[in-house]
């Protein structure tokens, strides 16, 4: 089963529409060319597949600028 | 798969077509826009032109139009090579006041003939530095598009790219007619719901009326912010709308301009606003140069928030996510490829009925940021974006090595010279 963090490591692969091995989880999601409509895209998704509304959740920059902070995020989220 | 090497309009393609004809239809020119660079340094006058010149000839559907297949399918039809004439390149030499007045100029003057759609304006305003603005007709490029063709000349220029060796034509699948009513009506209830609904009842705001958008030229404001004011922007929106939330933040601030403009003129109800998405593939094919690429988001604003920063942006967040959930632009780029069929006349008369109080476009990062002009470097590039015909007013944000750009079109006569300063301010406040 995959984690995740390896779920949306793909999806944010195939919005970029590069191969999962040339993303870094920590790096900065606008450099890795995220912009506003791929980001809500990604929170779409997100709100599809694991029932969690970051878009309209409080949350700081650092708790999703990157995959991984996405990933721990949504973890918490699933978990309350 | 092109048949026989046609390009295939879209249905984007045929909304940008119906809206040119009623830009000329009642008295404007045609839907156009002009994206401008500065340059550090001065290009040579000749040598630019000669590189045109080569280039151009690569490009027969420079010269083209639209036509028609004998199953009704609109297509770009490309010239006769003898009648291809290229680009034309128009040199000014304004003084540096007169820079903006020149490009105003520009941007208004009509293109020299039926089958123009790219014309290049060289400024050389002192002996340091120049400006290169292109301006092009919306039914061959888009904003991205005409940045995306700039670019394709500056590497084929320094010899990045050889044209024999890339396609830039677009792949435009020819579906079956079934398929495409089926496709085009699959997400009618979706367009019913973002658009009819929130327009009818409304309390629409607009600012001017139909004869006050008639026959009048473009008017431009231009504000260009410095690297520490652009970074406080994006500060700002990074902390009240979000992480990556720069969209729905700039957009908060056309509102707010808007709003200052409709409570001075005592105006309640209703802001409708179409906002450009750009529908484009992240890889950016040379294939997805030509043509449009942009359907819509369609947002609605009560007037009595224009002034709450806070509900304004919860609002604008919240519909910008219920929309791409359900996949709002994608819906109605697939209707509008069914209006392919219908006559353009007609379509016209529909678009005519476009409810909107004003336009919104946000493009981020630059396609040319990086690239050298003629081993020139780009110091700043911005648009001056399109005047949406029925609508007469549209803001477009757009950032260029850290800086943020925000540009303003309006038809002549629509703001007065106090509500141009209003909007100035209204911007540079939030």
């Amino acid at each position: 089963m995959k984690t995740i963090q390896m779920e949306l490591l793909e999806r944010v692969a195939d919005v970029l529409s590069v191969e999962v091995a040339a993303i870094d989880v920590e790096a900065p999601l606008h450099s890795l060319g995220l912009d506003s409509l791929r980001m809500v895209e990604m929170l779409v998704f997100i709100e599809t597949r694991y029932g969690v509304d970051l878009m309209a959740s409080e949350l700081q920059p650092e708790d999703i600028s990157s995959v991984s902070a996405l990933a721990r995020t949504v973890g918490l989220k699933k978990g309350e | 798969m092109n048949q026989r090497g046609k390009s295939y309009l879209t249905g984007l393609d045929w909304m940008i077509h119906a809206m040119s004809g009623s830009a000329r239809r009642s008295g404007g020119k045609r839907i156009s826009s002009q994206i401008v660079l500065e340059l550090d340094g001065l290009l040579d006058e000749q040598r630019f032109k000669d590189a045109v010149e080569r280039f151009a000839s690569g490009f027969p559907m420079l010269n083209g139009r639209a036509s028609r297949n004998w199953m009704l399918e609109p297509y770009w039809k490309n010239p006769p090579k003898s009648k291809s004439v290229g680009i034309r390149v128009e040199v000014h030499r304004p003084a540096k006041e007169e820079i903006f007045q020149t490009l105003e100029t520009c941007v208004n003057t009509p293109f020299g003939h039926a089958c123009e759609y790219v014309v290049f304006h060289l400024l050389y305003p002192s002996d340091r530095s120049c400006l290169l603005a292109m301006a092009f007709d919306h039914r061959l490029l888009d904003a991205r598009g005409a940045e995306q063709f700039m670019l394709l000349f500056c590497k084929y220029q320094s010899g990045a790219i050889v044209l024999d060796e890339i396609d830039c034509i677009p792949n435009v699948q020819r579906a079956s007619l079934v398929a495409q009513w089926k496709k085009g009506l699959g997400g009618s209830g979706c367009i019913m719901r973002t658009v009819h609904k929130n327009v009818i009842g409304s309390n629409m705001i607009r600012l001017g009326g139909e004869s006050e958008l008639v026959g009048k030229k473009g008017g431009f404001i231009h504000l260009h912010l410095n690297l520490e004011d652009s970074q406080a922007l994006r500060d700002r929106a990074s902390k009240e709308a979000g992480y990556l939330m720069f969209m729905p933040y700039a957009l908060a601030t056309a509102c707010s301009a808007f709003g200052a403009l409709a409570s001075r003129r005592n105006k309640i109800g209703s802001f409708i606003i179409p906002c450009t998405a750009d529908l484009r593939d992240r890889d950016r094919s040379w294939k997805q140069t030509f043509f449009n690429y942009c359907s819509l988001f369609f947002f609605k604003v009560d007037s009595g928030i224009a002034n709450d920063r806070a509900k304004l942006i919860f609002s604008l967040k919240e519909q910008f996510f219920k929309q791409t959930k359900e996949g709002f632009p994608q819906h109605l780029a697939d209707f509008l490829s069914l209006m392919r069929y219908v006559p353009i006349r007609v379509f016209e008369w529909m678009n005519s009925k476009n409810h909107a109080s004003f336009s919104f476009a946000s493009v981020g990062e630059s396609l040319l940021e990086h690239q050298m002009v003629f081993n020139l470097k780009i110091n700043n590039l911005y648009h001056f974006p399109l005047i949406p015909p029925h609508v007469g007013v549209g803001f477009f944000f757009t950032q260029f090595s850290g800086r943020i750009n925000m540009g303003v079109s309006f038809r002549e006569g629509v703001l007065s010279d106090e509500e141009i300063e209003i909007v100035r301010e209204a911007l540079l406040e939030f």
